[in-house]
Order: structure tokens, then C-alpha cells, then sequence
């Protein structure tokens, strides 16, 4: 999918090491410590207009890489393009003149809205930071902001404390689309909210990019939420991107063991449908250097071959890309014939 | 503090004022009003500015009304009693003790906050510069405050005062170092946490540069605990003010001074207790003013507060 439009935003082996600090005793013997690595080698791809959800358990590295494409933390190597222009290394000034195209909507809109401006001020704020046409230009935008995004117009000159989270989080969205950028990244976006709410969140998204045509990335812990709003589903885990590919494909043939598992369990709508949740517990850690399989030590298909060569990410007959030994060799059948079910309950 | 400011704070019901309970959660116009409601709601800073709005008064009203009246010596009057000519009665040399008190609340007031307001100047951006730059300057900055610090305050100003000798604009200096490096601490402490938290992470994703973070998100949301710490110094540095008069490192007779006063009117204290009680309950009012003033301030600055009071 990716291959057919020009891409907007591209993320190439893009890596991210965390220097762990060492022990007196292991500073004594000498003994190197390996750093940890959050995200390892991710190469991926948004075109204009696309969403694409990162999804992936706590410690995946799913934040840290958008924390990266924002410009708020360095990476470690690897590179990001925004609109065929290398944005990895930018100057302050040139990063400042960059959040004009690539805006950015908080997890908690709690403690992501500064209590001491009004909501008028924090939506108008990009403007300001951008110098975007006259104060009273600047004032008409922030009503049509507010307009778009369902905010009734008696909360203009509010703190954001009067506001419920719904109402907030409505707030960074109508802030991040102030300057007409061209991709937003979502972090968690919905995930501080009540379900109820989350709902109308999305809704509101999903209503707001047909409006405006942007693009977005995503990121999210919940593969149910992400369902109603995604192109493409990219499938973090350990540091890695496992799966990737159009959200049908991989809801409907999942390629990779831990996707299965993420997807089993999202609680079914019908109450009488069996919900049998695949339990794989918490990561296992590796060394760096490891040849294997990051995710063999939790997998229920792994075989010798997983822990003695790295798989790759390779294409599908579905569509695809996925980074799995035994799922490669029967990509149609495997889904049917797995046993994971049983193995449920452990 | 204007005047205005201070006089407004009786917590008599103001004119206007809509009855509680009917302020509706984000109704605009109503969200203008918690603030003054809160002045009636929280009790000690409404007591604490009502005792300053007393002592201000009487430093601005009293001396008007009797011009140098401070420093007339009258020796038939020579520790008279309180009674109906001199209310607060007169002391040694027979000058009037109301006039002199409120003179010396006009100078000690001018020293704390003089003293304050220069610590605030030189501290609040020391401390944000402490904060938010690297992290090479910020510990070159408070290392070198830390070196102020470790002196006790009382022994700093007297190093100060001994390097420019005695006077009323000195004793203001040496108050004010010695604050400095307080306020910078506070400053400081305050302006890191608030950086930590997420909409200051928001700002920057969003392209604010360096002096907007600094000056519309961090120092906004930081001030509260400066603002209370300022006010509870005001209170100190009347105190410290009167140390520094009482061994004769401040003020200089004959200028009064509430120090000067204590410390002049010991030696008549068994036969003539008001030579000395007067000045020490003029401390006393003004000091409790101001501690009372920062307790109750960190409510009304915290909007979030401020809500909940409404």
C-alpha cells in the first residue's frame, strides 16, 4: 500500500539504545553492560492521508518511536524523512519550523493541558508559535476549531480543569489542528478516557481526518480501538515491528503468533461468543546479540529453528509483512490448525 | 499589593457578588468571580490581609498627621503613659509612640519589601536558569548558592553591613542576599517539577520555543510556591530588620525603627512596659499578617483550588 503513494512521513532502521547504568560490582570486575535497546531497526512508512496504528503491549517501544518522529528524544541511528526531507538531526529553529506539517495529540489530556491558559489560548497556541495571520484571524480560527470539534463555544475563556477528559481531549485535538498539519501523531489518545467517551474521541477522529485529509500515526495498546480508525496496523513487540500490513489483513489472517494473541483478547461484542483470551505473560529478556526469535521465549509454535536464526519481516499471501519462522511456512493454514486455544487457560 | 487590593479583602459580602451555589461549572461569566469568593472562603488569608491593611493604614495615615512628629522630643512628656493625647503613651525622650511606630512600619516595610523584591529579581531567574538550561550551568549556579546558604542569615547580613556599614538602603541589600539564594532554591524546585510534566512536553512537540516554554508554561505554573515562600520572608525580614536595629546594624537613630524601638526601650521595661510593648506587638501584627497572607495564598493561586473553595 505504502509502495503506491509518495510517503508523507518515513521511518528507516530507526533504532533507540538506553545506556543502563552499572553496578559498583559490575564496574569492579569490569563486566559490560549492554544497553537496552527500545526500538530496534524499524523501518516504516505513512502516506498523506493514511492512518497507521502502532500497536503493542507496555515496552514495545511503540511511544519511544513516536517520542522519536516528534523530535522529542534522539535516536540512536536510523533515519525519519518527513516529505522527502531528512528530519532525523534537525536544528532547533528548522524543528520549531517542522511542527507546522507534524503536530502531535497527548495520551492524558489530564496533565497535557497547561492549567493556567484558557481553552482559547491552548488551542490558539500553534498559531501563535507560527505567527499565523492577525489576532483576530488567529480568534476566528479558534471558533472554527472549537466548532469542528464539538467544543460548545461557553467553554472558550474556561480553565482546562472545568472541562471533563472527553472535553479535553477534544481541546488537543482541535490545538493540533490548528496550523492545517499534515500528519499528527496520536499518542494513546484515547486510552485516559472512559469507553463511552472513547467512542466519540474516535468518532471524532475519524470525522476529522475525512474533513482535513491528514495523516496520522496512531499509537495504541488496544487493538480494538485501533480497528475502527486504521488503514494499516503495524505490530510492535520487544522493539520490533513483528507484523505490518492493511488493518483487514491482519485482523482477519494474522500473521504472527503474538498478533493472534492481541487479538484474542479483544472482548467479543456478543456476550454468548466464547472469550478465550491467549495468555503469553510478560517479555523474556534477551541478550542484544541473541541469533533467535525475540519473541521464542513466549511462543507456543517455536521450534529449534526459532532460537538459532532471526526471522525475517517477509510478505504474505494476505497481504502482509510478518517476522515469523513457522507462520512463513503455512501462512494460509497456520491460523486454522494452531492449538492456541487450549493453551488459553495456562 | 496595591492598597486596593489589600482594602478589598474584607470579607464583608461584596456588592455583586452572585450567592453561592449558583455559579454554574463553565459558565464564563461566573468563572471571573471564584477568586474574591475565595478571599472570604479562606480565613486566614482574609484575617492575615485585614492585619495588613491595618498596618498599612496606620503607616500611611498616622505620620501625615503629625509631620516629624516621630523625631520632637517633648522631655515633659517623658515616658508618659498611654492615655487620651498619646494613645500608645511616648517614650524616654518624650516623642510620640504611635508616630514612631508608624514610621517604623513605613521603614521596616520598605526594607522587607524592598529586600523581597530584590531577592525575587535576582532569584526567581537564577532558579529557572537553574532549571531549564544545562545541567553544567544549573549546578555552577547552586553550588554557588549553596556557598551563600551555608552562612546563617543573621551572621550574612552582618557580613554585609560591616563591608558597607550601617544604614537603612545596606540593611535592604543585605536582606535581600540573603534571600536570594532561598528563592532561587524554591524557584528552582518548582520550575523542574512543572517541566516534567506533560504539557510542557506538549509546548515543545508542538515548536514553542525556549522563552515561551520558560515564561508562558513553566513560570506560570511554578510562582505558587515562590509567591508563598516570598511572603512568609516578608514576615522574616521584619524579624531579621529588627535584629540587625536592635544590635545597631540596621537603622540609625534617630530614624525609628521597630528594632531601634525594642531595643532602646529595654532598659525602662519594668517601670515603663509600653516603651517596649508597643514595638513588640507592631512586629507581632505585621508578622502574623504576612504568614497568615502566604499560608492562605497558595489556595488562591492554584485555580484548580480556587475551584474547589467555590
Amino acid at each position: 500500500m505504502s509502495d503506491q503513494h509518495p510517503e508523507l512521513l518515513r521511518v528507516e532502521a530507526l533504532r533507540k539504545e538506553f545506556p543502563r547504568h552499572a553496578s559498583l560490582a559490575a564496574k569492579l570486575t569490569g563486566a559490560t553492560h549492554e544497553p537496552l535497546v527500545a526500538v530496534r531497526d524499524v523501518s516504516l512508512g505513512v502516506a498523506p492521508g493514511e492512518t497507521l496504528a502502532i500497536v503493542g503491549e507496555s515496552g514495545s517501544g511503540k511511544s519511544t518511536l513516536g517520542r522519536m518522529i516528534l523530535g522529542l528524544m534522539p535516536p540512536t541511528s536510523g533515519t525519519i524523512t518527513f516529505d522527502g526531507r531528512d528530519i532525523t538531526a534537525l536544528p532547533p529553529a528548522g524543528r520549531r519550523a517542522l511542527t507546522r506539517d507534524l503536530q502531535v495529540i497527548f495520551q492524558d489530556p489530564y496533565s497535557s493541558l497547561n492549567p493556567r491558559q484558557r481553552i482559547e489560548d491552548i488551542i490558539r497556541e500553534p498559531l501563535d508559535i507560527h505567527r499565523i495571520g492577525t489576532l483576530d484571524q488567529r480568534r476566528e480560527r479558534v471558533r472554527e476549531l472549537m466548532d469542528q470539534t464539538a467544543l460548545p463555544d461557553r467553554y472558550r475563556r474556561c480553565y482546562p480543569h472545568e472541562l471533563s477528559g472527553g472535553l479535553r481531549q477534544r481541546v488537543g485535538i482541535a490545538t493540533a489542528l490548528a496550523v492545517h498539519p499534515k500528519v499528527i501523531v496520536a499518542d494513546e489518545p484515547v486510552s485516559a478516557l472512559d469507553v463511552s467517551v472513547q467512542a466519540q474521541i474516535l468518532d471524532l477522529l475519524a470525522e476529522v481526518q475525512r474533513q482535513t485529509s491528514v495523516a496520522m500515526v496512531f499509537i495504541s495498546h488496544d487493538l480494538g480501538v485501533v480497528q475502527q480508525i486504521s488503514d494499516r496496523v503495524a505490530v510492535m513487540c520487544q522493539g520490533e515491528i513483528i507484523e505490518l500490513g492493511p488493518i483487514e489483513d491482519v485482523y482477519t489472517h494474522p500473521q504472527h503468533p503474538y498478533t493472534r494473541a492481541l487479538l484474542s483478547a479483544i472482548p467479543p461484542a456478543d456476550p454468548t461468543q466464547p472469550y478465550q483470551p491467549i495468555a503469553i505473560g510478560d517479555p523474556v529478556p534477551l541478550s542484544d546479540a541473541d541469533p533467535g526469535c525475540r519473541f521464542r521465549g513466549r511462543c507456543w509454535l517455536a521450534e529449534e529453528v526459532c532460537a538459532q536464526q532471526p526471522p525475517a519481516l517477509s510478505p504474505r499471501p494476505s497481504g502482509d509483512l510478518a517476522r515469523c519462522h513457522i507462520t512463513e511456512r503455512a501462512p494460509d493454514t497456520w491460523f486454522e490448525a494452531d492449538q492456541a486455544i487450549t493453551i488459553g487457560g495456562r | 499589593m496595591s492598597v486596593p487590593d489589600i482594602l478589598a479583602a474584607d470579607p464583608a459580602p461584596l456588592p455583586g457578588a452572585a450567592p453561592p451555589g449558583s455559579a454554574a461549572p463553565g459558565d464564563a461569566t461566573t468563572a471571573r468571580r471564584p477568586w474574591l469568593r475565595t478571599l472570604t472562603h479562606s480565613r486566614s488569608l482574609a484575617t492575615g490581609l485585614v492585619l495588613l491593611a491595618i498596618v498599612l493604614l496606620v503607616a500611611i495615615i498616622v505620620p501625615l498627621l503629625d509631620p516629624g512628629g516621630a523625631t520632637r522630643l517633648q522631655a515633659q512628656d517623658s515616658l508618659a503613659g498611654p492615655g487620651a493625647g498619646r494613645l500608645l503613651g511616648a517614650d524616654q525622650l518624650g516623642r510620640d509612640l504611635l508616630t514612631r511606630l508608624a514610621e517604623g512600619y513605613r521603614i521596616s516595610l520598605a526594607v522587607s519589601l524592598g529586600s523581597v523584591a530584590l531577592a525575587l529579581l535576582i532569584g526567581c531567574p537564577l532558579g529557572l536558569l537553574a532549571a531549564t538550561g544545562s545541567p553544567r550551568l544549573g549546578g555552577l549556579i547552586m553550588r554557588v548558592l549553596d556557598v551563600l546558604m551555608a552562612f546563617p542569615a543573621l551572621l550574612l547580613a552582618i557580613v554585609v553591613v560591616a563591608l558597607f556599614g550601617p544604614g537603612t538602603l545596606v540593611l535592604l541589600l543585605a536582606i535581600g542576599i540573603v534571600y536570594t539564594p532561598i528563592i532561587a532554591r524554591v524557584m528552582r524546585a518548582a520550575a523542574l517539577e512543572t517541566s516534567r510534566q506533560s504539557f510542557v512536553e506538549a509546548a515543545r512537540a508542538r515548536g514553542a520555543s525556549y522563552w515561551r516554554l520558560v515564561l508562558r508554561h513553566i513560570t506560570p505554573n511554578s510562582l505558587g510556591p515562590v509567591i508563598v515562600q516570598a511572603t512568609i520572608l516578608m514576615a522574616v525580614s521584619i524579624l531579621l530588620e529588627a535584629a540587625l536595629s536592635f544590635i545597631g546594624l540596621g537603622v540609625q537613630p534617630p530614624t525609628p525603627s521597630l528594632g531601634l524601638m525594642l531595643s532602646a526601650g529595654r532598659d525602662f521595661m519594668a517601670s515603663s512596659p509600653w516603651v517596649v510593648a508597643d514595638p513588640a506587638v507592631a512586629i507581632l501584627l505585621v508578622v502574623l499578617g504576612f504568614t497568615l497572607v502566604g499560608d492562605g495564598m497558595q489556595e488562591w493561586l492554584d485555580p484548580k483550588k480556587r475551584a474547589i473553595a467555590r
